[in-house]
């Protein structure tokens, strides 16, 4: 069978095993719609979790990152396995406790005010648009690639399918949803990189492969790492597990980085809201432990396979005639992932440091004397030709192994199994957030359970729509943009929910004054360094790194504002307490 | 090995089903003795964990990450292996820990579901 004919088939499986799952756990009352009803065994939450968590950017873009970045790539391995020691450790157990339905609860209500409900509404809906738009751009990239449909249609029939079973099923139906779909992303990376670990080290366990020699051709005997440092050193670019120096981050940007992600991910309202789904204080414990297990084995394979296809393909195309390269090179030529530009006119493929040329590729429609889709973009002073996109390296590493069709297929299937899993669970958030916090707990708090449940679902109606507007229109690639929504989560919710339980001091004047700064000063820094062109003046740090001194802000404004303003009334610190303690949280839940 | 000073505790281990009404009468900080002592472990247990935490993650694989490549395991630098490996499995392992540790202690101090 043809690779198309297996991806039509798999991917269509998948989707059709996702629509039925929602419509058996479809559901009548909000608190199914909300929290699944409360009573998601650790296991499946443990898998939701993870399915929610790893997106596209995890899928199709981090490895790819890493393959390039090298060593600095340990910012997006650690900075998103990190943040769920702070989960567990700091703020599931409690939250789970507290037992409402979402982030904006636990601080209107701890912060005893709807100032402070509505600040943190704006914050998570802002934070999780941010975040969705990466996912349909996802969805867009897998379908034109594999199903050599049009991004636009691609983006469509994502929309379609996540409106469908969110709307229908809420979070139960999204949670067991996403346990299949966690099976197949985890199916779909794992598959590729054995075979790949296989086949260049002998060594089936790519975390093992991953430091071990190599098995066949001119680098026979030696180990991988060792070999892509030599490579780096012969092409230019800095050596594979070299640290901190010319053409990597300093080390303050990759610990700023690492520790934004940690806290942003500790601080996102998605993942944060998967865990008033299990049925108790010790499930949440529980299911924090195997959401990380269940992460842990993708992002400990991501590395391994990061450097297996920097090497395969720069074996393969470095010094290589264009009219000898393989098939895929023109599979992916097509969808603006890769091009050549032949700047000495030799017809042969020079690979070195730097960029080729600015930006992505723009084809000129016409093709060069060797037969490579001609660009319109002007090739920058430097002996480098060729244009690798990152988000290539997961997708184009089965094709560029030989590995069989189906493989290919799945890999389709995973991305978009990634993609649609974390767009769900972000459109949930937004739904929940304006029509509980919002129309429910603020603007008609007469209103009925048919009333709310309905609102819930037009809002995935709605949420839907503005992220498939920006799947249609990217605002930049997969990872850059959900990198950002990171500085914001952690900047904002982080400090105020952990020095909410941990400190019964803390006042809502404090939280109220501490997310506005914190938000604030994450935001100003991100606009002026990204869109207005002011060179990253704190420290040098990164906008994608920023969050961890907004996080610092927020931390301190609250603490600061706290001890000047009375303290909380002793409803509230008496609810503190309470939530420091598991019994009881089945009987929590009730609105 | 983290568990042998809780043991002069245990003889509080009792608690009221509410002690939440034990709140304007309750010791100290506002709470039942032995609920500040829960409290207290569990935050012991925390911070221990979260320096480990710090310090596999930004210790051995950011700050010390150069001195640290002087050695090898296998074909990694063991600073980089850190940084793009070890740090993941210890993840996973603080985790595992604060679930059981967690567990043995809502059991004695008789919070548990």
């Amino acid at each position: 069978m043809s690779l198309q004919i297996w991806t039509y088939l798999i991917v269509g499986a998948t989707f059709a095993l996702y629509i039925g799952i929602a419509w058996t756990s479809r559901v009548k009352d909000t608190k199914g719609f909300y929290v699944a009803g409360g009573g998601v065994p650790p296991l499946a939450n443990g898998m939701a979790t993870a399915a929610d968590w790893m997106s596209a950017a995890s899928f199709i873009s981090m490895a790819g990152m890493i393959s390039f970045m090298g060593y600095a790539g340990c910012m997006y391995l650690m900075g998103w396995t990190g943040g769920y020691v702070l989960l567990a450790l700091l703020l599931a157990p409690y939250l789970r406790k507290f037992g409402k339905f979402t982030v904006p609860d636990f601080v209107g209500d701890r912060y005893y005010s709807s100032a402070a409900r509505l600040v943190a509404l704006i914050c998570a809906i802002f934070v999780s648009l941010t975040y969705v738009a990466g996912q349909m751009r996802g969805v867009g990239i897998v379908f034109s690639r594999f199903l050599e449909v049009d991004v636009n249609t691609g983006v469509m029939i994502g929309m379609v399918l996540v409106f469908l079973y969110a709307a229908i099923g809420g979070m139960k139906g999204i949670t067991w949803t996403q346990v299949a779909q966690y099976c197949v992303l985890i199916t779909a990376f794992l598959i590729p990189a054995i075979a790949i670990s296989l086949k260049l080290t002998g060594n089936p366990i790519p975390q093992a492969g991953f430091g071990s020699t190599i098995l066949a051709g001119a680098d026979s005997g030696k180990y991988l790492l060792e070999t892509l440092n030599q490579i780096g050193r012969d092409l230019g670019f800095a050596e594979y597990t070299s640290t901190f120096g010319a053409g990597t981050k300093p080390m303050i940007d990759v610990f700023a980085i690492t520790m934004c992600l940690m806290v942003g991910t500790a601080g996102l309202p998605h993942v944060i809201i998967r865990f008033y789904t299990v049925p108790s204080v010790r499930a949440a414990r529980l299911s924090a432990f195997y959401a990380i297990l269940f992460i842990a084995i993708l992002y400990t394979t991501a590395p391994a396979l990061g450097a297996f296809s920097r090497y395969t393909l720069t074996k393969a195309l470095s010094e290589t005639s264009y009219s000898s390269v393989p098939a895929w090179f023109g599979n992916w030529e097509k969808t603006g992932l890769l091009a050549w530009v032949d700047k000495n006119n030799d017809g042969i493929i020079t690979y070195r440091a730097g960029a080729a040329f600015a930006g992505k590729p723009t084809y000129s429609g016409e093709t060069g004397a060797h037969g490579q889709r001609l660009i319109t973009n002007t090739p920058l002073d430097n002996a480098n030709e060729l244009y690798i996109d990152n988000d290539i390296m997961v997708l184009a590493t089965p094709e560029i192994s030989q590995l069989p069709p189906w493989v290919i297929a799945l890999v389709a299937a995973g991305g978009l199994a990634a993609a649609l899993s974390t767009a769900a669970g972000l459109l949930l958030v937004i739904a929940s957030s304006i029509s509980h916090d919002l129309y429910y707990r603020i603007i008609n708090r007469g209103a009925s359970e048919k009333i709310r449940l309905l609102v819930g679902r037009v809002m995935i109606g709605v949420g839907v729509i503005i992220a498939g507007y920006f799947g249609i229109n990217p605002p930049g690639f997969v990872a850059q943009v959900v990198a950002l929504a990171f500085g914001l989560a952690s900047s904002s919710f982080f400090p105020i929910i952990v020095l909410g339980i941990f400190w019964k001091r803390a006042t809502k004047e404090g939280a109220i004054s501490g997310m506005i700064s914190g938000i604030g000063f994450t935001m100003l820094y991100i606009v002026q360094t990204k869109f207005m062109g002011v060179s990253p003046w704190f420290f040098g740090i990164s906008p994608e790194g920023i969050g961890t001194v907004g996080m610092v802000i927020n931390f301190a404004v609250t603490f600061g504002v706290s001890m000047i303003t009375k303290a909380p009334p002793l409803a509230v610190q008496e609810m503190v307490e309470s939530v420091r303690i598991p019994r009881g949280a089945g009987a929590a839940i009730d609105h | 090995m983290l568990c042998k000073p809780c043991q002069k505790t245990s003889k509080l281990n009792r608690v009221k089903p509410h002690f939440i009404n034990a709140f304007f009468t309750g010791g100290g900080d506002n709470m039942d003795m032995s609920m500040q002592s829960y409290w207290k472990r569990n935050k012991t247990y925390m911070l221990i964990l979260l320096a480990i935490w710090a310090t596999v993650s930004y210790g051995f694989g950011i700050l010390f990450v150069e001195q640290l490549n002087a050695f090898h395991l296998g074909g990694f630098p063991l600073g980089f292996w850190f940084a793009q490996q070890g740090s993941i499995y210890v993840f996973v392992l603080i985790i595992l820990a604060y679930f059981l540790l967690m567990d043995r202690l809502d059991k004695k101090y008789d919070v548990h579901e």
